[in-house]
């Protein structure tokens, strides 16, 4: 389980960002180590973020868009950047309300962040989000290969 | 399979035929046959009415070669030409047949007048008006049943009649299509009909003409003339010649029970066709009657072989049929037709309507995106690298003739008003008459609605048809699609 929260930390991390925040998001503290991770929010983020891309592709390729006149490239890629915004503004919220629900003497006195931390980590999310919505098109492409029936939309985007 | 002989004579022949084909290219089954052969009989071989009939049968023929499968319904039912049967040697390939030495000669130089002795000169003045001895064979027979029926008589020694009688098997079946008010359907009905009953021992397969199924449809007058100085034709006589061609009939035809079945049809005379003397000037108005007439065929090859028993030459049980609507009205539609014609027609009318509509305004464009999974998914694609131009040059020609024929056929006094061809993109289910589109607010918010919808449906199938050749392919879809949503999503 701790690989698994090392692996979403290295991915959430792997564009750098505000370092507090990072260890906010991971719930990894000097003060209070390990304490609290089972809040690490990278988890949370990682949930919502299946859970909306899956939804958005889904929808596309066998959902209320699977029909004409929504199987062009413009349609699809609209439809990634809605799930994209919908997961900045997951990580934006769940970011900047973050630092308030641990306690003072974890996080440090000294420690603050600006709105454009929770922003820039907002378009983190939202990068790898785009990422993870075309790996999954390529996958659904692949399996519309042996059963093109599956779709209406198979030939979309590529 | 047995093989449907159809006689076509005259240009009411041809224009029944030219129905014909548009009912079978868009799906109307015919039973007991799988092989029709139309025999055009008609001396004007310039007739506007026939070289259209025989660009829409050419035409027709390329598309089933190329494009028919057993999963299509549209172009079902394969037509030949004589040519195609029997030893391959050349009768004529475009389904008419030509009578020799009509080519720049006056009747009398036809019958050899000039070379009669003086009593039977005299005799074949009885017969013959001047006009009628200085008639123009170019042109027919201008409503002269007289002459008809000595021209056609040539029909029994010519080389087309040895190839149909060679290639005429014991379960095949005739069908005649003749005007009763012309010349030459007329006078070539009852010659037709006579040189196949009475075939004697010298003609090939003489046993099974004897006994031959044989159906007909005379078609009674429909239609007016508009008198001009292009014609010498007057519709004030049709009545007239119709009387007397049936009591001509009634003793030669029916009375003789030389005939299983025969097929009366009509109309009062409100429709007027501008007046030709033939050529290429005679291309008349499509007309409802020739429709219906067209339907009689399907309706005699539904007929078993035990109701059209003939016996030594003479029809045992000889049937006669009239055409009916449902409901009289002057702008016929479906809902006006009887139930048999409803449920014969208009199902694949209705399905042609809605492919010819997308073909004509959608195909073109559509096919050239990635993005339509029907166009260009799978190993045969439906895009220009699967259908090539020529096939859609015949389609697109074919689909001319299918439109023209229905927009004429709204436009008679007595109009066939079923299907609005004006209907397109997201108004395309629109198309039949009186009978809007099927829409629901879920169907509609999951399924769409008009050109969507179909697109869609056209996805949806493709995989289905993926074994089949492009041009196979493309047939099937279709006839697949349009089925499909002519059930779900357009009113009948």
């Amino acid at each position: 389980m701790n690989t698994f929260f090392e692996l979403l930390r290295s991915i959430f991390e792997s564009i750098p960002y505000n370092e507090d925040l990072m260890k906010c998001l991971a719930a990894v503290f000097d003060n209070c180590e390990g304490q609290f991770s089972e809040h690490a929010y990278y988890g949370d983020i990682f949930l919502w973020f299946l859970g909306v891309n899956t939804l958005f592709i889904i929808n596309y390729y066998f959902g209320y868009f699977n029909r004409a006149p929504f199987n062009t490239k413009k349609t699809f890629f609209i439809n990634i950047l809605l799930s994209c915004i919908v997961l900045y503004i997951i990580s934006y919220s769940i970011s900047s309300n973050v630092f308030s629900s641990f306690p003072k003497e974890c996080t440090g006195n000294n420690k603050s962040f600006e709105t454009y931390d929770f922003l820039f980590f907002g378009l983190v999310s939202a990068i790898w989000s785009f990422v993870y919505c075309i790996l999954l098109t390529a996958f659904f492409k692949f399996l519309f290969h042996f059963k093109p029936e599956l779709s209406k939309n198979r030939n979309v985007p590529f | 399979m047995a093989k449907l002989f159809l006689f076509a004579i005259g240009g009411t022949g041809s224009r029944v035929v030219k129905s014909l084909t548009m009912l079978l290219a868009s799906g109307v089954k015919i039973e007991n046959t799988e092989t029709i052969v139309p025999i055009i009989i008609d001396p004007d071989a310039s007739n506007g009415d026939l070289t259209r009939t025989v660009e829409i049968i050419k035409t027709y023929k390329n598309i089933r070669e190329k494009a028919y499968s057993e999963s299509s319904d549209f172009f079902k039912t394969k037509i030949s030409s004589l040519d195609e049967l029997g030893d391959g040697s050349y009768v004529s390939d475009n389904f008419k047949f030509e009578i020799d030495g009509l080519k720049d000669q006056l009747f009398k130089d036809f019958i050899g007048y000039s070379e009669l002795d003086i009593n039977n000169k005299a005799f074949v003045s009885l017969l013959f008006s001047k006009s009628n001895l200085n008639a123009d064979m170019d042109v027919g027979f201008k409503g002269n049943p007289n002459i008809g029926s000595v021209v056609l008589n040539k029909f029994k020694q010519s080389d087309f009649f040895m190839r149909f009688a060679q290639n005429f098997e014991k379960e095949d079946r005739v069908y005649i299509i003749s005007s009763i008010f012309g010349g030459t359907g007329a006078a070539g009905f009852p010659l037709i009909l006579k040189n196949i009953r009475d075939a004697n021992h010298t003609i090939p397969h003489h046993s099974f003409l004897n006994d031959a199924k044989i159906g007909a449809v005379s078609v009674l007058p429909y239609f007016g003339i508009k008198g001009n100085e292009n014609t010498t034709i007057n519709s004030d006589t049709f009545i007239s010649k119709t009387k007397a061609a049936l009591y001509y009939y009634s003793r030669n035809v029916t009375g003789n029970k030389s005939i299983n079945a025969l097929y009366y049809i009509g109309d009062k005379l409100t429709n007027e066709h501008e007046g030709a003397d033939g050529s290429n000037e005679q291309k008349n108005k499509a007309h409802f009657i020739e429709m219906a007439s067209a339907l009689s065929i399907i309706d005699f090859m539904s007929l078993t072989d035990s109701e059209l028993n003939v016996a030594g030459g003479k029809a045992t049980n000889p049937l006669f049929f009239e055409f009916g609507l449902n409901k009289e009205s002057n702008e016929i539609k479906f809902t006006d037709l009887s139930i048999a014609t409803h449920d014969l027609i208009a199902k694949p009318l209705t399905q042609y309507s809605v492919f010819r509509s997308f073909f004509e305004n959608n195909f073109d464009e559509l096919s050239k995106s990635r993005n339509e999974a029907w166009a260009s998914s799978g190993v045969h694609k439906l895009n220009s690298d699967g259908i090539d131009n020529r096939f859609k040059d015949s389609l697109r020609l074919f689909n001319k003739h299918f439109k023209e024929w229905l927009i004429e056929m709204k436009n008679s006094n007595v109009s066939f008003y079923c299907l609005d061809t004006d209907m397109q993109d997201k108004d395309i289910y629109q198309l039949v008459v009186g009978a809007p589109e099927k829409k629901g607010f879920l169907s509609n918010m999951f399924k769409g609605s008009g050109l969507d919808n179909f697109r869609t449906k056209l996805s949806e199938l493709e995989p289905k048809f993926d074994n089949l050749a492009s041009y196979q392919k493309f047939l099937a879809i279709f006839s697949a699609a349009t089925s499909e949503v002519y059930d779900e999503k357009i009113n009948h």
